[in-house]
């Protein structure tokens, strides 16, 4: 397994998903507010240390319902199978915010102060989604040299995929991928972390935004789509 | 003298030192614990919910409010005596099984401590179990249920039929919440009550105290 520890300095942080998941949908916050935000994210930087990886599987005979790799058979549903089932290889990659991020979450929710636990809860989602960003492009540059394309990412738990197949997927991961593991009910510890697979092949497309293939109006991040 | 609308103003702007501040001086003073409560902490309280359901303020200010207001509560709690130190109820949360996503749950939580309620948060991927256990527990007045997830949102019903199963449903008021649902599913799931945001989850949670 490919894995990559990064600073959060080589992140692309974007300020407009932190304010949009904020609540602040269509405003900016005034110059108090985001100096408050500054202030958790030059705490956590100082203490975080984001990860990701990945392995590359070949694709054995996916449809439009189901995707099969590595002796697995995913049901990833009709959303999602339909744009990937193309693939030449499937990647099954995590990205964390790491161990020391959660760390520093279960200090502020000791220390009680409601405000800087929302601020760092946003931002610890915005850095697993910059690492996903992250690995995204360093496999287009990869892939590129193939002349394969890349997908956007889909997870377990989105656009009708069973979060439960989070277990089949752990499972074509070493043991604890970047630190990350599983609780019974299918969640990742730490839980500011992503997962997934990532179609690559000269026949697959990429989307402009991965909800753009799912018109769920009940998920929350068409909802917040919309309000950009 | 102390100005109490000082408290106001710092309550509203969620100044969580301010407030304390003259909360503080308030009580050097001697002014009666539930004046300073009702006639000028939970005013603030109602005027930053009054702003945000306008759209003037933002989820992060309802919590710096909510965070002053609970600040100040914990200085007068001692005070309080008799009926008046009664909480406005409490509330067992937590998102449902399978789900982990916490923000709005979280956010929920702290304005209904900031409001007077007792909040026994249960965290994030709570069985039914852990649900009806705490509720039992606790003798809580509502669940309150959470999730984000399509995928998860269903387990609500599972909580609600153990509920049944367990003969509190009706004694303990089931309120719902979260992105990917709405009030249809509410009802049509047996819930009490749902609300979109923790603004309007006070006052459902109220109301279903009082019923």
């Amino acid at each position: 397994m490919y894995t990559r520890s990064v600073s959060l300095d080589v992140l692309d942080i974007d300020w407009k998903n932190i304010w949009l998941n904020s609540g602040f949908e269509g405003y900016v916050p005034d110059s108090q507010m985001q100096r408050l935000f500054h202030e958790v994210v030059d705490e956590v930087a100082e203490k975080v240390r984001p990860s990701y990886g990945y392995v590359l599987y070949p694709n054995e005979g996916s449809d439009r319902t189901t995707l099969r790799l590595g002796g697995k058979i995913f049901h990833a549903g009709g959303i999602i199978s339909r744009y990937l089932f193309e693939a030449e290889e499937f990647v099954i990659f995590v990205a964390t915010a790491g161990p020391e991020f959660e760390a520093l979450q279960h200090r502020l929710q000791c220390e009680g102060d409601i405000v800087k636990q929302f601020m760092a809860d946003i931002i610890g989602s915005e850095i697993a989604e910059a690492s996903g960003r992250l690995l995204s492009r360093e496999l287009e540059r990869e892939q590129s040299v193939r002349t394969y394309r890349v997908s956007n990412r889909y997870s377990p738990g989105y656009c009708g995929w069973p979060v439960s197949e989070q277990q089949t997927l752990f499972s074509l991961l070493p043991p604890a991928p970047c630190g990350i593991t599983l609780t019974d009910s299918s969640l990742m510890l730490p839980i500011k972390s992503i997962s997934g697979i990532v179609a690559v092949g000269s026949k697959i497309e990429k989307k402009p935004y991965g909800c753009a293939i799912c018109g769920r109006k009940d998920c929350y991040k068409n909802r917040l789509r919309k309000t950009e | 003298m102390t100005n109490l609308n000082e408290l106001y103003e710092a309550i509203l702007g969620g100044k969580l030192e301010q407030a304390q501040a003259v909360t503080q001086q308030a009580i050097a003073d001697g002014i009666e614990p539930q004046s300073i409560i009702n006639d000028y902490m939970v005013k603030g309280m109602e005027e930053i919910g009054a702003r945000f359901e306008a759209g003037k303020a933002f989820v992060p200010n309802l919590l710096m409010s909510a965070r002053a207001m609970k600040g100040c509560l914990e200085l007068l709690k001692p005070l309080l005596k008799g009926d008046n130190s009664k909480s406005a109820g409490r509330v067992v949360i937590g998102t449902v099984k399978g789900d982990l996503h916490d923000i709005g749950k979280n956010l929920v939580a702290s304005m209904l401590e900031g409001c007077g309620f007792e909040v026994i948060n249960l965290g994030v991927d709570v069985s039914s179990e852990k649900f009806i256990d705490a509720a039992k527990t606790n003798q809580a007045d509502i669940i309150c249920m959470s999730a984000l997830l399509t995928t998860t949102m269903n387990y609500m019903k599972e909580v609600i039929a153990a509920l049944e199963a367990s003969g509190l449903k009706g004694k303990v008021k089931v309120m719902v919440g979260g992105a990917p649902l709405n009030n249809d599913f509410a009802v049509a799931i047996g819930a009490d009550g749902y609300s979109s945001n923790a603004n309007d989850a006070v006052a459902l949670a109220r109301r279903l105290v009082n019923a």
